[in-house]
């Protein structure tokens, strides 16, 4: 039970560090302007780049280039989204929908954009989650078994992550697919229905994602049994079990929230190929098909949805590393 | 300045790691060891790759346009890795997939390092407005997820190989040129740096002579690990027909149209997949002992 | 006294083949209960894994053997993993070089404590509480009740291994095995840390002592072994053996500790540089003004993390004659680098100039204080680190050689002829051009960095702790190189240092450092001898002494 004590004191330390950290006002509100700054440099980016670009919007509301509707539906079309107003007029209303949460309404589905999104994110916040939590508890539980043993388990487990992280995750769908839907019929191809239909969507999603943070854990990991402190621990009659607990699964954790802004971005990338590749509902297949019908305010809606959530993870991380990291909350 | 927190996703280990210096053991085993049997198969792969996007029809057995009546079957002497649903060789296919891969691959990162090095080396050398001006770019660059990134590119400029290149080159470019950055400030502030200047050199001399072939040549490293992974997201936005369209041979279009036949056959979607796979697989163990190779250098 | 440990024909190997890698060459020695043994060696002697080989952790992939290895009786030779823990930290008490990377970082010392009173001192918590900070207490740290909640980093070198040794003492272990413990401390505080663990043979424990230093055991062992290449060369009473040393090896050590007494002398034996007085000749820097540096009123501050302004250097002044060498003395934090770091104008005062041969840096352009810095050159402690990773040797010193002449470009031939002169000035060859610094040793690579440093035939030579990552005997070769060079070029140099010793077997006068300020400078044997000032006295009196006969 020593191990658990241990870890109550270790978690005693953070308290203590929290105190103190919270001392730097100023760089913390300095940090979150600065998110605030590269949120509304991304939101008008991305504006700039999709509605500065060749091309009528006026046609992708009525059914695309192969569409030939009448000057009349045009010029009512461009009137209703206010197409024919001068470019900073349009950017200044873009922007303050975007504050407010509006981003418009959806050229194809002829909803809000805020409505879509709404209405579909339930799905891929459960599959993000769920993938997430499972590529993180895999990817520490693995590679904290693995580090540091005899060179062939090693070696095993190294070319186990290699290939896992090298894994295309369509791929990996479809092999899953083929064994657990098609052969073995346990788990269901497609929908949104019930827990069953997450299995397979989650594995796909948190699989290559947990082997490249195993990589990283198990580099730490490795460092860390090379550390004098661990010598010195083993040599206060430490067991091998006792020092993973201890010292490597909290150096381990430290080094993984780094990787939160990666995990992040992959969820979100990936839930575009698995969300299509299950045929599942979710914000991932919204933006591809809005992508695929140049549904411009979907697509911008979605896009700076992600920045944000995407920016406001690496925020938090960034804010409460010192918390984590004592050595960076304290200095002495 | 927002440090926005973001590790390229090819390199989960730090740039230069003093491996040699702070660990004895493994440095040793590295040296020792030759190129090791993985490197040589995966080196093998990479020249098949090559000569396949080359010249195809080297390899090729079959036309990878023909129709045949051989419908979705297994792997045979005539058909070595089975037919599609078009009763196509998939073997050939494969082999003519390669070049869209490899293109994909090497193209996109190309573009991401160029760009991601001019910028980096703007930033870390430049004074303190061309550094702000260029880092709350890259900053904005690094708020999307690069799939994101890539899907927004292709939104604006319309789906096909190409344009996936392109977005895919660019939506690594602010990692790209983050590394740099912050490889140019390290190198900038080494004591070899300053060794040099106490010997009276130019500021341009350092910068030429140590800075910028010190600052790059761990990048470079990267680059070719980061091919593997521009080699994925191309197959994807294929696969989610974003890319190559049909017929063409293209290894994400292969798997996407498999998938709708599963039920009937596995080996359309076998094949294809392995070869992106070996492809990461082979650009990663070659990048790895290309980084070992030069943190064994310092 | 009893007998608490026996070690017979101890081998230690590492890789496959035990008899191929082996570091450690069946030796033997005994430690009695309230013993205090050393083991002196340089690196690569195999003394650490000798001692890590006590507790059951030489290594992964080690081969340990014995023909008999006992622990008050215990035979240690049949105990597996499970017994090994009943040993560590109960019975054998391990204490590493600075605790800065012994304790976890990111743990507080309290629960690195903690995790030993658990494990070999059951107790409620409470209990444990107090029993920790009563080892710190023990061990002298004061108010030990707030150290508990700190983290490794926040306290000082001293404090930390004292709080590093109070763990190694937290299981009441019969024999402490301290691996090079004062190697990263002042000299101060080493003398502290050094009393701290007789005090514990004193009072009845037994000590096993590793240390690459024969001066700083001196004080400490009862007993001494001298370890050379896995081997026990020499071994018997401290005293004996560091005034009556039998083995040639021994001797060796002992005369290389640079020292007052050793002014003048060659330190590693042998003949001076064939070379130095021929490659000197053509460029004596007798050309030189007769003050070549100096440095007046200088003051360089530091802004901290919460806004306060240290004065890292402050008011500091003195002058550097032609021929002639300064040395700089001061512990950790007294400010000695920034002033080399001045001195070589890579950093500006916040007071104060500085002027090498006149000219001021402050009063020149950029394109002048380029040529300026040719005068003035430097030799660090980490050498590699001040050569281009991707350069052999040739490049390093043609590049230096090239940053000599402006416009001339010299033809490749010619060159290769200069570097290979500058290498024979500093003891090596045309062999060693293509090498690569990784695959040279310390000395060698610091004797490259003073090929280097000459190439531009400075006036001035700026030497900051160049020795002192050096094992004893290479830190002689250099010291004596570095007299060599100074003799035959004339060569004027600021020797920058924290051993007292090296300072002043190398200076003619010394200037002593404390938090900035200049507290003392004078004459070497005058300060040396005849301190003034009360910190001086302070540093000089925790110099650990041999008496060497010479």
């Amino acid at each position: 039970m020593s191990e658990l004590a241990a870890g109550r004191r270790a978690r005693s330390a953070l308290t203590t560090a929290r105190s103190s950290a919270a001392r730097p006002l100023g760089r913390t509100a300095a940090r979150v302007l600065g998110a605030v700054g590269v949120l509304w440099g991304a939101a008008t980016i991305t504006y700039a780049a999709v509605y500065l670009t060749p091309g009528d919007p006026a046609y992708a509301v009525l059914g695309g280039p192969d569409a030939n509707p009448t000057p009349e539906a045009l010029a009512a079309v461009r009137e209703q989204y206010g197409l024919d107003r001068p470019w900073w007029v349009q950017y200044l209303a873009f922007l303050g929908g975007a504050v407010t949460g509006d981003f418009g309404e959806s050229y194809q589905r002829r909803l809000p954009v805020t409505t879509v999104i709404a209405e579909q994110a339930g799905a891929t916040v459960q599959l993000a989650v769920a993938a997430g939590a499972l590529a993180v508890v895999l990817a520490v539980v693995w590679a904290l078994l693995t580090a540091n043993r005899r060179r062939a388990v090693r070696g095993t487990a190294s070319v186990v992550d290699l290939t896992l992280a090298s894994l295309p995750g369509f791929w990996l769908g479809i092999l899953l697919l083929s064994v657990f839907s098609y052969r073995l019929g346990w788990l269901p191809a497609i929908g949104n229905e019930g827990l069953a239909s997450l299995v397979l969507p989650t594995l796909t999603l948190a699989l290559p994602l947990a082997a490249v943070l195993a990589q990283v854990v198990r580099n730490v990991a490795e460092e860390t049994f090379e550390q004098p402190f661990v010598i010195s621990a083993r040599a206060r009659g430490l067991s091998d079990t006792a020092v993973r607990l201890v010292h490597v699964l909290r150096h381990s954790l430290i080094s993984l929230t780094t990787m939160a802004g990666y995990l992040v971005a992959g969820l979100l990338g990936g839930a575009v190929i698995t969300e299509t590749l299950y045929s599942r509902q979710g914000l991932g297949r919204t933006l591809l098909s809005a992508v695929s019908t140049k549904d411009m305010p979907l697509v911008v809606g979605l896009v700076v949805l992600s920045a944000a959530v995407y920016v406001l993870v690496n925020l938090v991380v960034d804010l409460l590393y010192p918390l984590i990291d004592p050595r960076l909350g304290r200095q002495a | 300045m927002t440090t926005v927190l973001h590790r390229p996703p090819t390199a989960p280990e730090p740039l230069a790691r003093r491996a040699s210096a702070a660990n004895p053991r493994r440095a040793r085993g590295g040296r020792r060891r030759g190129p090791g049997v993985g490197v040589v198969l995966a080196l093998a792969f990479l020249v098949f790759l090559g000569v396949a996007a080359a010249w195809p029809s080297l390899l090729q057995t079959h036309d990878p346009l023909e129709i045949t009546p051989d419908l979705l079957a297994p792997p045979s002497a005539e058909h070595w890795l089975g037919t599609d649903e078009n009763g196509r060789d998939t073997y050939s296919r494969i082999v003519g997939g390669a070049r869209e891969a490899v293109l994909l691959g090497f193209g996109a990162v190309t573009l991401s390092l160029v760009g991601g090095s001019l910028l980096g080396v703007l930033a870390g050398l430049g004074n303190r407005l061309v550094e702000t001006v260029v880092m709350r770019f890259v900053d904005i660059g690094l708020a999307f997820p690069e799939m994101l990134l890539a899907l927004v590119v292709i939104a604006v400029s319309g789906r096909g190989a190409r344009n996936a290149l392109i977005a895919i080159g660019i939506a690594g470019i602010p990692t790209f040129a983050r590394l740099v950055r912050a490889q140019t400030l390290t190198i900038r502030r080494s004591s070899y740096v300053e060794s040099a200047r106490g010997l009276g050199l130019t500021e341009r001399a350092v910068v030429l002579r140590h800075v910028l072939p010190n600052a790059v040549r761990p990048v470079l490293v990267l680059a070719t690990i980061g091919v593997g992974t521009a080699s994925v997201a191309g197959a994807g936005l294929s696969f989610i027909g974003l890319g190559e369209a049909p017929p063409a041979p293209s290894w994400g279009v292969m798997l996407s149209t498999a998938r709708n036949f599963l039920a009937n056959s596995l080996w359309g979607a076998l094949f294809p997949g392995l070869a992106i796979t070996l492809l990461v697989v082979s650009v990663t163990v070659v990048g790895r002992r290309l980084q070992r190779g030069t943190g064994a250098a310092r | 006294m009893s007998r608490l440990l026996t070690v017979e024909g101890l081998e230690v190997g590492f890789g496959s083949d035990a008899a191929d890698d082996r570091v450690v060459h069946g030796i033997s020695f005994t430690v009695d209960r309230g013993e205090a043994v050393a083991i002196v060696g340089e690196s690569g002697s195999g003394k650490s894994v000798t001692a890590r080989s006590l507790v059951g952790l030489a290594g992964a992939g080690a081969h340990v053997h014995a023909r008999r290895l006992e622990l008050d009786g215990d035979d240690l030779l049949a105990y597996r993993e499970g017994r090994w823990r009943t040993v560590r930290g109960r019975r054998v008490g391990l204490v590493l070089q600075d605790a800065l990377v012994s304790f976890d970082p990111v743990r507080t010392v309290g629960a690195e404590l903690d995790d030993v009173l658990v494990r070999h001192a059951p107790a409620p918590r409470a209990r444990r509480r107090e029993r920790a900070a009563a080892l710190l207490r023990e061990a002298g740290i004061p108010d030990p009740e707030a150290r508990l909640d700190q983290l490794p980093h926040e306290l000082s070198g001293g404090l930390r291994q004292r709080a590093l040794i109070a763990s190694a003492l937290a299981g009441d272990p019969d024999l402490i095995v301290a691996d090079e413990p004062t190697t990263a401390l002042d000299v101060t505080v080493q003398a502290q840390v050094l009393a701290l663990l007789r005090r514990l043979v004193d009072d009845g424990r037994s000590l096993l002592l590793i240390s690459h230093d024969l001066a700083a055991v001196a004080g400490v062992a009862d007993r001494i072994l001298v370890m050379k290449d896995g081997a026990i060369v020499e071994q018997g009473p401290a005293r004996q053996v560091l005034t009556d040393p039998q083995h040639p090896y021994t001797r060796a050590l002992l005369a290389a500790v640079p020292s007052g007494a050793s002014r003048g002398r060659r330190l590693a034996g042998g003949e001076r540089s064939r070379y130095a007085s021929r490659i000197g000749r053509a460029w004596r820097s007798d050309r030189a003004p007769e003050v070549v540096v100096e440095a007046r009123g200088l003051v360089r501050t530091f802004a901290g993390r919460d806004g306060s302004v240290r004065r890292a250097v402050d008011d500091v002044s003195f002058e550097l004659h032609r021929g002639e060498t300064l040395g700089i003395v001061g512990e950790s934090g007294s400010g000695k680098s920034t002033v080399a770091r001045l001195l070589l104008g890579l950093d500006r005062p916040d007071a104060g100039r500085v002027a090498v041969d006149g000219r001021a840096w402050s009063d020149l352009s950029r394109s002048e204080r380029r040529a300026l810095r040719r005068r003035v050159q430097a030799v660090s402690q980490d050498a590699l680190g001040t050569f281009d990773p991707r350069h052999d040797v040739g490049r390093i010193l043609a590049e230096a050689l090239r940053a000599t002449d402006d416009g001339e470009r010299p033809s490749a031939r010619d060159m290769r002829a200069r570097s290979v002169e500058l290498l024979e000035l500093v003891g090596l060859g045309e062999q060693h051009l293509a090498r690569h610094p990784l695959r040279l040793s310390g000395g060698q690579r610091q004797r490259v960095a003073i090929a280097r440093a000459l190439a531009p035939r400075p006036d001035v030579l700026v030497c900051d702790e160049p020795v002192s990552a050096l094992d004893v005997s290479v830190q002689a070769q250099v010291l004596d190189l570095l007299a060599d060079v100074r003799e035959a070029t004339g060569v004027a140099s600021v020797f920058i240092s924290h051993d007292l010793g090296v300072v002043h077997h190398v200076a003619d006068r010394v200037l002593v450092l404390k938090d900035g300020r200049a507290v003392e400078a004078g004459d070497a044997d005058a300060v040396f001898h005849r301190p003034q000032h009360a910190y001086t006295r302070e540093l000089l009196a925790a110099v650990p002494r041999v008496d060497v006969p010479v």
